[in-house]
């Protein structure tokens, strides 16, 4: 009985490694990997101001909002889990292009089963670029549920309008 | 009989309370008299946070940047009046603390202030939470002045 458990758990953890041999491991392969993936998306608009103040949001709000360590507590009759995720941004700011990227960590509670890049998984990837003088595009990299608060807040911070962090423990 | 049984029972819960609240380590700010920073509580339309527990766990910082924790004041009211030590550096701490309670949920964020309140000086926070963002935005005035400048906002990091 015990050998027929450990056989179906050990098939059960090749078909999942199976799933996801490999997670991006730099932000170009996270781009790449986004468009084609499940439960990802590619988001692209445009925002009424100019590419150096949006550069400057992304700057001055990304580390004060994301660098961030959360700890979560879920507790049931039957079962305990206690988290902690490490939130990693870095803004790459340059001429041409202005790149936010966020990575997370879990430190505590979640087991990895692919590689993780230095300074965790690549979940988001927001970069902005310049349309003529007065304009700024956005194109959002990330996952298609579950993190609408990030994307609304980098969205607030690129239109300078509810400029504000995004409370990362209601993911 | 009875009664003093139930009496009983609710003086050891009481106890129970009590020594849980002392242990947890969390003490209400004593306010100084005079009261130099307003704090304005911005929230959904409803509800104040809705979900959230705000409070401000405020700390004084001494010449080696080392923080000594003076208590916590909740943000329960759309304007909390608290007074600062003036010229003397004090970290404040933002924290919304989430609990959905049919899932046993928990979690919390944190915005973190580090400042010296001028003495004389009016201080002016807009602390804001609506549909899941947060902001903090402290303003300095002088003494008679009606505009305030905003203070960039520095962590404990940055002491020096």
């Amino acid at each position: 009985m015990k050998s027929t458990i450990i056989s179906v758990a050990a098939v059960a953890s090749l078909l999942l490694s199976g799933c996801v041999s490999q997670h991006p491991q730099t932000v170009e392969e996270f781009r790449q990997a986004v468009p084609g993936a499940f439960m990802a998306k590619v988001e692209t608009y445009e925002v009424d101001r100019p590419f150096s103040e949006v550069s400057g949001s992304f700057e001055k709000y990304a580390p004060k909002c994301l660098d961030v360590t959360i700890e979560t507590e879920s507790r049931t009759n039957m079962s305990y889990q206690y988290i902690v995720t490490d939130y990693n941004p870095t803004v790459v700011a340059g001429r041409d292009i202005t790149e936010l990227h966020l990575q997370r960590h879990h430190a505590q509670g979640v087991m990895n089963v692919t590689k993780e890049p230095e300074g965790g998984y690549y979940l988001l990837v927001a970069d902005a670029t310049p349309v003529g003088k007065n304009n700024t595009r956005i194109d959002i990299y990330g996952p298609s549920r579950g993190f609408d608060v990030i994307t609304r807040a980098i969205k607030g911070w690129a239109s300078g309008k509810n400029m504000g962090c995004p409370d990362l423990t209601k993911i | 009989m009875h009664t003093r049984a139930i009496w009983g029972r609710l003086a050891l819960v009481l106890l129970a309370v009590t020594a849980v609240a002392a242990c947890s380590g969390v003490r209400p700010y004593e306010n100084p008299r005079e009261r130099n920073l307003a704090i304005n509580v911005v929230t959904d339309p409803g509800s104040l946070f809705g979900g959230v527990d705000a409070a401000v766990d405020i700390y004084s910082v001494d010449d080696r940047c080392q923080p000594e924790y003076l208590g916590t004041v909740a943000l329960q009211d759309p304007l909390v009046l608290v007074g600062l030590p003036p010229d003397r550096l004090s970290y404040l701490v933002f924290t919304f603390s989430s609990s959905a309670y049919l899932g046993s949920i928990r979690g919390s964020a944190a915005f973190e202030v580090l400042m010296a309140a001028k003495a004389g000086y009016r201080y002016e926070a807009e602390v804001r939470y609506i549909d899941d963002i947060y902001n903090v935005e402290i303003l300095e005035k002088s003494p008679g002045a009606r505009r305030g400048v905003e203070i960039p906002l520095r962590d404990l990091a940055s002491c020096n």
